[in-house]
């Protein structure tokens, strides 16, 4: 492919040429043979500087939190392109480009510089790059450009390097949950539930619960598959709460991101200490699990499904604490959680504020007003003042505590 | 210009970003530095080209300091010296137009000298070397010696050099992440690759060279019209179509009674033996006059001995050059015409009246005369236009001719006449001639056929004196020459064509000037050296004016382009230019159509090859159209997005960086060293930030503005970026106080 320089070059040759012939001077002719020259080299090189190169990439975490499973958000990782050269001739002035996804956007685009390559060799090729957000990344094939040596031609080659990395969730370090602390006595004391305890009541089967709790009697009953709830099961069992099925606010740290950010929070520390968690939230079904499958779950977890928040909120189980995070302006949400703070009361509700939606100030103001829970304020860039305010947060009384403003997550 | 970039969506083209490199500038500053020099070499002026080269080398030197200043008014001021440069050096400029192109690179020179008091973008530089190269092309005009190559390689080095400069450093700059230097892609493996990259470039410019079609063949530029006098009936010139031929018998006697009506007046009536004109000084016995010494020229300008190069011509046609022309005969001795100059074509009326420009570029000084190919109209001349004007060493000159048509079907029905008496005077001392002219063009109607007889009967029967070392110094009396059997230079055959020419009724003079020369194929122009100095024939027709004869037999002298396929440097030259593959290949592709379809057509014959045939075109149709899809899906093919750029011009920028600078500098005290060019900004600042945890924070800050600085598109207001200098200092000051 030619670049614009090659057809500013090509028309210069083509000038110099009917110069030439218009004036018959033959020092134009050989100016001009050297321009052509120059062109058809820049026609041959690129080629023979890309053929039969290969490529592998891998990540290397260097300061990762030992025992994590891979990258959180936040967190340099150093992404490591072996590029090999198959031949024995070497190779010069090489552009290497792959689309990193785990960048921020601006700088996603990783472009290396190879002024040489010698015949047979494998350079190591380091990007460090700071993962910007959660989820499964695929890193782009890795476009191997060359335009040597005078920028006039252009030749690429696209090598697969296939690499996926999955990037967690950013975690804070919490130092206290009184939200968990009513249910576990002492936070370092782990409790198990032995079964045959006292029922108390039934909920909705999520998958992962024992089929020996199935409360056939109900599932019958009402049509769908039900478990049995354990008295010690309730207070030992946090659920998280949040709505997925719709975004806002601008990346990184947008609404559900923000929620996601919290969830893991809070469920690192209940896990922690030996606590059990749910998650309940569009496109997971909330059964209690271990904590590194609710955090690969988080890591993965799509937003854009789900019957939003006021629906799940209906199905949670009476006596259990519980954690809702719930948007401002979701008025059906605060309704549902109205509700369920009548009924409970060890559950908290973190509002989420200035996220870029519309709200209607009165209406939740009234909401607010009927919540019989503590409410914790969330907003952009506030994530660590989100879980300071967490840790202050008791239960059984209503509570609003306000992340004062300046402060920076 | 920047608002015309981005409207017109051309950045690429029209780039007003500030140009960084210092090596490129240099390049581009040694490229103008060439272009100086090379005008230097064919002699131009001190002035322009030292002065020119050290004003543009401070003009550099300033421009690249305040570079990133706001250069508005400056440019305005600047305008004004060009101005004044245009208007003082108008004259010069025109000169151009006389085939002088000297002073029009001494133009373009300062020119660019003034201009690069304000260049700072690449396009800048980018024009100054299409200008130098324009300078170079200037020079090129009057560059005869092979040594100009040298300054034709240095440039095209230069701007390989400069191209691949601004290639690498295009690349560098948008790397965005570094890999640890490794040693081995500097040193003598660097050099290896740029040398052998040169000397692949120096072999395939030699296949280009040969591949480059440059003859006949080729459909732009001017196919080379020769316009030689006619030498004799087995002239032969093909290159223009040009073959003379005898009187045909058959027509001869219609030609007679034409012929005969129309000489009348004044003009003798040459009939038979009694046809003849009056023989002037001639013994009554016929015997030849007993004064017949050697010839001479009254008032010689040209002198015709010894060698080097006497000037340099550029022409489309290729001609004699003629310089003086002598009409009266007495005694031996030729004296210059008298009298308005009649060599101009004002009164020629010919059947191509077709106008070309001859430039005469003066190695010698030639006082007196101008020289000019056929047939002259015009001259214009730097300085003095008038003819005769004294041309001194290093002048050039225009010459705007009228293509002759010296066509024998044409001349033949052509009639010669003049009124002028002396032009048909024969001295009475040479009467004899009038015998002898009287059998050479016995049984010859026409005036042309007359001619035609007397050179070819010289050509024959005259004996060529090889050894003589000036060409213009006569060797044998006439009647030694053509009784006698005696050797005789160019100007003892050219008095005889013209009396011989004479003694039937022609009217005849002798003109003297230079051959064509040796064709130069590097500069394009005619070498005439001082053994070229010649003298011929003329004769005057009613309608082609004069029209040359030459007699002389001059073995050296190729009819078409006056080449010398041996002996000399310029004809080693010249036969590697002749050397082109692509005409070959274009004469080949103008033939084989023809011979193809027929192959085809019998090929086709068969049904069975008819199918194969159709088989084939099929599939090369169905390639195409895979290859064009196959094209078109690659260019649908995302291109990677590029990082942005800072738009933050000016100082605020470089006083961010310099803060920056500063506060690496600082972290100096603990350990830190400054930045590698292998780092990121990331990078170092994982590293400082481990040697310096108390101030992690800061460093981050800092980092996050020098790159913003550097990089951040979204940087372009300037209140945002001041902002952040202000808040950039006060946290310098805290980052000394911290460390201590």
């Amino acid at each position: 492919m030619i670049t614009l320089r090659g057809v500013a070059m090509v028309a210069t040759a083509t000038f110099i040429y009917l110069l030439a012939r218009l004036t018959q001077v033959g020092w134009l002719y050989l100016l001009d043979a050297m321009v052509w020259g120059s062109i058809i080299l820049s026609l041959i090189l690129p080629f023979l500087a890309t053929l039969s190169l290969s490529a592998r990439r891998n990540v290397v975490r260097s300061q990762g939190k030992p025992g994590s499973t891979g990258p959180a958000e936040g967190e340099t990782v150093r992404i490591d392109l072996a590029l090999k050269n198959e031949r024995p001739w070497p190779r010069y002035l090489l552009s290497v480009d792959y689309e990193c996804p785990l960048a921020a956007p601006e700088s996603r685009s990783q472009r290396f510089f190879v002024p040489q390559l010698d015949g047979g060799s494998t350079l190591d090729l380091a990007a460090s790059v700071t993962c910007y957000k959660r989820g499964l990344h695929q890193l782009g094939v890795v476009t191997v450009e060359s335009r040597a040596p005078f920028g006039l031609f252009r030749w690429r080659t696209r090598l697969e390097a296939p690499l996926s990395v999955l990037v967690y969730p950013e975690v804070h370090a919490m130092e206290r949950l009184p939200l968990m602390e009513g249910a576990q006595g002492t936070a370092a004391r782990p409790r198990r539930t032995p079964m045959g305890h006292e029922i108390v009541s039934s909920r909705q089967y999520f998958p992962g619960d024992p089929v020996r709790d199935i409360h056939w009697r109900n599932t019958a009953r009402l049509g769908k598959p039900m478990v049995k709830e354990h008295e010690d099961a309730q207070e030992n069992v946090l659920t998280i709460v949040f709505d997925s099925s719709r975004d806002s606010g601008p990346e990184p740290d947008s609404m559900v991101e923000h929620c996601i950010r919290v969830a893991a929070s809070v469920a690192a520390h209940v896990t922690s200490r030996g606590g059990r968690v749910r998650l309940l939230t569009d496109g997971l079904q909330g059964g209690e699990t271990t904590w590194a499958v609710l955090y690969r779950e988080l890591a993965l977890l799509e937003i854009g499904h789900g019957p939003g928040l006021a629906t799940l909120v209906g199905s949670l189980p009476g006596h259990s604490p519980v954690l809702a995070l719930v948007s401002e302006d979701d008025s059906q949400g605060l309704e549902a959680l109205a509700r369920l703070g009548a009924r409970t009361s060890n559950s908290a509700v973190v509002l989420l504020e200035g996220f870029g939606r519309d709200t209607d100030a009165g209406a939740t103001a009234d909401s607010l007003r009927r919540l019989a829970v503590p409410v914790v304020h969330g907003r952009p860039g506030h994530l660590v003042d989100t879980l300071r305010a967490l840790e202050r947060t008791g239960w059984g009384r209503r509570t609003t505590l306000r992340v004062p403003a300046g402060q920076r997550g | 210009m920047a608002m015309l970039s981005r409207r017109v969506r051309l950045p690429h083209l029209v780039s007003v970003k500030v140009e960084e490199s210092i090596r490129l500038r240099a390049i581009a500053l040694l490229v103008l530095w060439v272009a100086a020099l090379s005008v230097a070499w064919v002699g131009g002026s001190p002035w322009a080209w030292l002065g020119g080269g050290i004003a543009a080398t401070a003009g550099h030197a300033f421009s690249w300091k305040r570079r990133h200043r706001k250069m508005g008014v400056w440019t305005a001021i600047m305008a004004v010296p060009l101005v004044v440069l245009a208007l003082v050096m108008r004259a010069d400029i025109l000169a151009a137009l006389d085939g002088n192109w000297l002073p029009l690179a001494h133009f373009l020179l300062l020119v660019q000298a003034i201009a690069s008091f304000d260049q700072r973008s690449r396009t800048g530089l980018y024009s100054s070397l299409s200008l130098s190269g324009t300078v170079l092309f200037f020079a090129s005009q009057q560059a005869f010696d092979l040594s100009f190559g040298l300054f034709l390689l240095l440039y095209a080095g230069l701007l390989m050099a400069f191209l691949a400069s601004a290639y690498v450093e295009n690349e560098r700059a948008r790397v965005s992440a570094h890999r640890p230097p490794d040693p081995t892609t500097r040193g003598p493996s660097t050099v290896a690759f740029w040398s052998v990259t040169a000397a692949a470039v120096m072999v395939l410019s030699v296949v280009a060279f040969l591949l480059l079609p440059r003859g006949e063949s080729n459909a732009v530029g001017f196919n080379e019209v020769v316009a030689l006098p006619i030498t004799g009936p087995e002239q032969d010139l093909t290159s223009d179509g040009l073959t003379l031929n005898v009187d045909d018998p058959s027509t001869a006697g219609e030609e007679a009674q034409e012929e005969g009506s129309s000489f009348g007046g004044d003009q003798k009536m040459p009939a038979g033996s009694e046809e003849l004109g009056p023989r002037p000084g001639m013994d009554t016995d016929g015997s030849p006059g007993p004064s017949a010494g050697k010839q001479a020229l009254a008032g010689r300008i040209i002198s015709g001995g010894g060698d080097g190069v006497v000037m340099h011509v550029r022409s489309p046609v290729v001609s004699y050059w003629r310089g003086q022309v002598f009409d009266e005969f007495d005694d031996g001795l030729w004296r210059p015409e008298r009298g308005p100059d009649r060599r101009g074509a004002a009164t020629y009326v010919g059947s191509n009246p077709m106008q070309y420009t001859q430039t005469f570029f003066l190695h010698h000084a030639q006082p007196g005369t101008t020289f000019m190919g056929y047939h002259g109209l015009d001259v214009r001349s730097p300085g003095d236009t008038g003819h005769g004007a004294p041309l001194g060493k290093g002048y050039s000159y225009k010459v705007l001719s009228v293509q002759p048509d010296f066509v024998p079907e044409s001349l033949r029905q052509d009639r010669p006449r003049l009124s002028a008496e002396r032009y048909y005077e024969v001295p009475p001392s040479l009467g004899w001639m009038y015998d002898l002219a009287g059998e050479i063009t016995s049984g010859v109607p026409t005036g042309f056929g007359k001619a035609v007889r007397i050179v070819d009967h010289l050509r024959r029967n005259g004996h060529y004196d090889e050894d003589a070392d000036d060409q213009l110094t006569s060797s044998a009396s006439q009647s030694g020459f053509l009784q006698d059997g005696d050797k005789g230079t160019s100007i003892d055959y050219a008095t005889a064509t013209v009396l011989l020419a004479r003694a039937p009724g022609l009217p005849a003079r002798l003109a003297v000037g230079y051959l064509p020369g040796e064709r130069d194929l590097l500069s394009g122009a005619y070498a005439v050296r001082r053994e070229d100095a010649h003298a011929w024939a003329e004769i005057s027709f009613e309608n082609h004016s004069w029209v040359p004869f030459d007699a002389h037999p001059h073995p050296d002298l190729i009819a078409n382009g006056g080449l010398r396929p041996q002996g000399s440097q310029i004809a080693s030259l010249n036969y590697l230019f002749e050397t082109s593959v692509g005409d070959d290949l274009i004469r080949g592709a103008v033939l084989a159509p023809g011979k193809l379809s027929a192959s085809v057509k019998d090929a086709f014959g068969s049904p069975a090859t008819a199918a194969m045939g159709v088989i084939a075109v099929a599939g090369v149709f169905v390639s195409a159209v895979w290859l064009a899809l196959r094209i078109a899906r690659k260019g649908q093919r995302k291109a990677p997005r590029h990082r942005g750029y800072t738009r933050l011009q000016g100082g605020v920028r470089e006083e961010m960086l310099r803060t920056y600078r500063r506060a690496e500098k600082l972290l100096g005290r603990r350990g830190v060293s400054r930045r590698a060019t292998h780092q990121t900004l990331g990078e170092y600042a994982d590293v400082a930030g481990h040697h310096a945890k108390d101030v992690t924070e800061q460093v981050a800050w800092f980092v996050t503005m020098a790159r913003s600085a550097a990089y951040d598109p979204s940087w372009a207001d300037s209140d945002k970026a001041t902002g952040a200098l202000e808040e950039a200092r006060v946290r310098l000051a805290s980052l000394r106080a911290a460390l201590g």
